[in-house]
Formats: C-alpha cells, sequence, structure tokens
C-alpha cells in the first residue's frame, strides 16, 4: 500500500504503520485533510474542522512515538467526534445553529479517554439536529450525504461519523445511539457500528436526548477496529450515574474468528415486520455463512418485540422534552420543524404514560433476557431498507407504507429500551450497490461474545473490504 | 383521541405559544402519534414496578 492511500487503511493497519516507524502520525493526518478537503463539499461530514489543532497534535505524536513512548494502537490515528460529545475549547452544536457559539469548559469522558490513548482529533461532525431523528438530514449544517450515493442519506443521528470513516475523512468515529443512531448509519453506509451495553461507555460531556437510552459507541470500517477503540473508551466512571461497575478485557482477545457451536437465535417477529426482499435475502445468506461456520442456528418468538417501539417512544419523548424542555419553548421555531414537533409532542405525554412505560419496560427486559436462555446472541437484519434518497419521509416495504423514522428504527430501537449490546456490520450488497447491514446482539457486557460472532462473520465474507468510488 | 380543548390547555401549561399558527400543526401531529402509543394498555402491568435506575445487570 502506498502511502497515497493511508486514508483508506484501517485503525489497525495504520497503527501498526505507526509503531514500526514506517508511518508518521503527521504524513497519517496529512493525508486524511487532504480526503477531507477534496470530499467534504459533496459530504458535509463536519460541523467544526480542527486541521491546525490536528496538526499540531500529530507533531507531537510523532516527537512522543520517536522517544520511545508509544502509547498503543490508537496513537496517531485519526479520529471524529459526533457533534454532541464535549471537548474542551471546541465548540459543541448538537447539529443546531442555535448552539452555534457554545464552547465547553471540559472534556467528555470518552473524549478525554481517546485523547489519553494518543488519538489525534479532527473534528466534530454532523449530525441529525439534536440526535433526534434517524436520516442524517441537517437543515442548519447541511445534509449528510452518504458516500456509497451521495443523493441518499447517511441515516442518523450519526450520519457525519458514518460519512466520515466510509470515505476515509476519518480512520474511526465515535456516534450515539438512542434508537439506532450507531447502527443505522453504519449499516447504511457499509461499516460496523457497536451500541454497547448500557453503563459499559461513559455518556459524561455527551448532550444528552434519553438519559435511560442513550449510548456512546464506535463507527469502524472492520470488527478489530471497533474492539481497539472500546479497549480505550469502556469501563467505570464516576462522572455517570449509570456507569457500570465490570471488568473491561482486551475485546480484541475475543476475535478468535471461531462461532462452532455457538447458539444463535433468529426471532421470527423480525422477519415478519416489514422488510426490503433483497435485505431479507442478504440476511438468510448471511445466516447460513453462521452455519457453515458450525454455528447452531435456531427460531425463537419475541412476542414484546411489537410493543417495543411504543415503549421506547414513549420513554424518550418524555426524557427527551424534559432535557430540552426550555429550548424548545425559547428557540422553537429555530429548529428543524419534525425535531420541533417531537419536543412539543413530549408535552402531552403524562406522568402516569412515562411510568406505565417504564412498567411495560421492566417485562420487555425480564423477557429479554429469557430469550438467551436457549441461545447466545440474535441475528437480524439493522435496517429494513437500504439508503433511500435524501428528503425521504415515508417508504413502502413489501407493500406496507411507513414513516421514515418507524421504519429505520424497527429493529434497532428494542436494543435501546432493554441496554443489551447490538452491532451492526456490513453482510452484502443490493443491486444498486448500496450497503446492507447485518445486527447481532449478546447478553448485557458479553461484548466480547458479540465482536466474536461479528469478527468471524466478517472474516469468512469480502463485505468489509469494499469501498466507495468518491 | 385528545380533544382540541385539552390540547391546548396542556400546550399552554407547558409553556408553549398557543396563539401561534403553528398549534394547528402540532394537534395534527399529537393526535396522530399519541394513540399510536397507546398499544401498551393491551400489556398486563399488575404486579410490574418501573425499574428505578435502568441499569442491566450482568446475570
Amino acid at each position: 500500500m502506498g502511502r497515497s492511500n493511508l486514508h483508506g487503511l484501517s485503525v489497525r493497519e495504520l497503527g501498526l504503520l505507526i509503531e514500526k516507524r514506517e508511518v508518521s502520525p503527521v504524513e497519517v493526518v496529512e493525508a486524511h485533510l487532504k480526503r477531507i478537503e477534496a470530499l467534504e463539499p459533496r459530504l458535509s461530514s463536519f460541523i467544526t474542522l480542527v486541521a491546525d489543532q490536528a496538526m499540531e497534535r500529530a507533531l507531537q505524536c510523532e516527537k512522543e512515538i520517536m522517544a520511545g513512548q508509544y502509547r498503543g494502537p490508537l496513537h496517531g490515528i485519526p479520529f471524529g467526534l459526533k457533534d454532541l460529545y464535549y471537548v474542551k475549547g471546541i465548540r459543541n452544536t448538537c447539529g443546531t445553529r442555535i448552539f452555534d457559539q457554545f464552547v465547553p469548559d471540559f472534556d467528555s469522558t470518552v473524549a478525554r479517554r481517546l485523547l489519553e490513548a494518543g488519538a489525534i482529533l479532527m473534528g466534530k461532525l454532523n449530525l441529525h439536529p439534536l440526535a433526534y431523528g434517524p436520516t442524517g438530514e441537517n437543515p442548519d449544517y447541511g445534509d449528510m450525504h452518504n458516500p456509497w450515493s451521495p443523493d441518499r442519506i447517511t441515516g442518523g443521528s450519526s450520519g457525519g461519523s458514518a460519512s466520515a470513516v466510509a470515505s476515509g475523512e476519518c480512520a474511526f468515529a465515535m456516534g450515539t445511539d438512542t434508537g439506532g443512531s450507531v447502527r443505522i448509519p453504519s449499516a447504511l453506509c457499509g461499516l460496523v457500528g457497536l451500541k454497547p451495553t448500557y453503563g459499559l461507555v461513559s455518556r459524561y460531556g455527551i448532550t444528552v436526548l434519553s438519559w435511560s437510552q442513550d449510548h456512546a459507541g464506535p463507527m469502524t470500517r472492520t470488527v478489530e477496529d471497533c474492539a481497539l477503540v472500546m479497549n480505550a473508551i469502556a469501563g467505570h466512571d464516576p462522572h455517570d450515574p449509570a456507569s457500570a461497575v465490570t471488568r473491561v478485557p482486551d475485546y480484541t482477545k475475543a476475535l478468535t474468528g471461531k462461532v462452532k457451536g455457538t447458539r444463535i437465535g433468529l426471532v421470527k417477529e423480525f422477519f415478519e415486520a416489514p422488510l426490503d426482499p433483497t435485505i431479507g435475502s442478504l440476511v438468510r445468506k448471511a445466516i447460513s455463512v453462521f452455519e457453515k461456520l458450525g454455528a447452531q442456528v435456531t427460531e425463537i418468538s419475541w412476542p414484546m418485540f411489537e410493543y417495543s417501539a411504543a415503549i421506547a417512544g414513549i420513554i424518550q419523548m418524555a426524557e427527551a422534552t424534559a432535557y430540552h424542555r426550555d429550548l424548545v419553548k425559547k428557540h422553537g421555531k429555530e429548529l428543524m420543524p419534525m425535531v420541533r414537533l417531537r419536543l412539543e409532542c413530549g408535552f402531552f405525554v403524562s406522568a402516569v404514560d412515562y411510568v406505565q412505560a417504564l412498567r411495560a419496560r421492566t417485562l420487555f427486559y425480564q423477557q429479554s433476557m429469557r430469550l438467551f436462555d436457549g441461545v447466545d446472541f440474535l441475528c437480524t437484519p439493522s435496517v429494513p431498507i437500504p439508503a433511500c434518497p435524501i428528503g425521504t419521509t415515508e417508504v413502502d416495504i413489501a407493500g406496507k407504507r411507513l414513516g421514515i423514522i418507524a421504519a429505520l428504527t424497527q429493529y434497532t430501537r428494542p436494543f435501546n429500551l432493554n441496554g443489551f449490546p447490538a452491532i451492526s456490520l456490513p453482510c452484502g450488497f443490493t443491486h444498486e450497490g448500496l450497503p446492507v447491514g447485518l445486527q447481532f446482539a449478546g447478553k448485557p457486557f458479553d461484548e466480547e461474545g458479540v465482536l466474536r460472532a461479528a469478527y468471524a462473520f466478517e472474516q469468512a465474507t469480502p463485505w468489509h473490504e469494499r469501498r466507495p468510488s468518491l | 383521541m385528545i380533544s382540541k380543548e385539552i390540547f391546548l390547555s396542556i400546550a399552554e401549561a407547558s409553556g408553549l405559544d398557543v396563539k401561534d399558527p403553528h398549534m394547528e400543526e402540532l394537534f395534527g401531529f399529537v393526535t396522530k402519534v399519541l394513540p399510536s402509543l397507546r398499544v401498551i394498555d393491551r400489556l398486563d402491568l399488575a404486579d410490574v414496578e418501573p425499574l428505578p435506575t435502568f441499569i442491566p445487570q450482568k446475570e
């Protein structure tokens, strides 16, 4: 691989070159800045680019490495943060001009951990305003564009994170996921996106959408990269009241490629829900790959799946409006119209509705745990449709008309509600060349198992090797 | 189904500008979205408590 292609390398590949001093972090950052300069007019991945800071930091990393102070596999690696992760001294817009001049005076825990690991921040990435929408459209900072077909959505809300990584503007990025906002854009842009178990990765310093359903997660081009980022960001944080006290392993050690004897559950209700036939076919082919690798595949039932959107929706509306109540009252007219409507609608969710939804969530959680009595993982499509044209508000899926929000989130939302880990990774392409995602979900805190299964599939298939022709 | 009168009463109590023409659009949105969430009324929640702090347990 020539040095002109540094933007096309994975985190692991770049890290090895940097560790062996075959490539300098300065060269790596320069290559990514060139990529950003060339592609940003078409993609709108970034809200704030910090090119000068990135170059300064690259020089510092180079000095450290030359002095024998190599910090590990993220040292010198360029990354981006969805623009709701606080970074001291860099504005945090949350995707709306209302916060155009807001500059935090402290780092989010995730940002701090990545910077301490030696990663180099390239900038803050575009998102659906306030992270309240799954398409990746933004009237204030420009719609995000899918690198595989720029007239189509990236998915959201972490759309800028997805387009930046898929296009080679960053080696990896962080997103957040309240109803699928890491996994949906990862699926639509051909990436690996992990929503970790609730409590495993700190939410401290990340703008809230729904306290009890917000998750921070990495978006990468390979499963191994995802494991490397998790090694840096997972673990207890006393600043986050929901942070779990749990052992954090070296996630890369789980990547054995072996799934023989693993029990995989196919939730029949997921396949009875509206599903594009091409995606259904690709997911079934993916499942057959697991069978060839020695996994046992069983059909199971999740009766409460049909309630998940309503339960999660009530909780999200109440929590989002509680958090943003002053904002929507003072600045409602400045918000993206659908974001404004969703926030205002939360005022009409009663306290009784909210508590009933929390009670229903208890049942949902209990039933979710029982699913794993007979299987180790659940395997599902990530999203029921491929990326649709920007501006789409409704879609027709196998003869059923659905709003775009309900359609995009139908498979991801259940795992925000129960908090279980879930990953999306590429499992093929449509005839139009659009990526399709496969979702794996596991028991709470079994990220190792989820990554192991995802890695085994990735190594048995060629999908992660494709790049968009930009 | 929420009536227009109750809708406006809640909107006003919530601090929204009920004289804004936008209220018509919001009323249409609320009357479309909230009934779709009533599906949870079908669940038997007797003896089910809300989780006071939602943190998944390892086992």
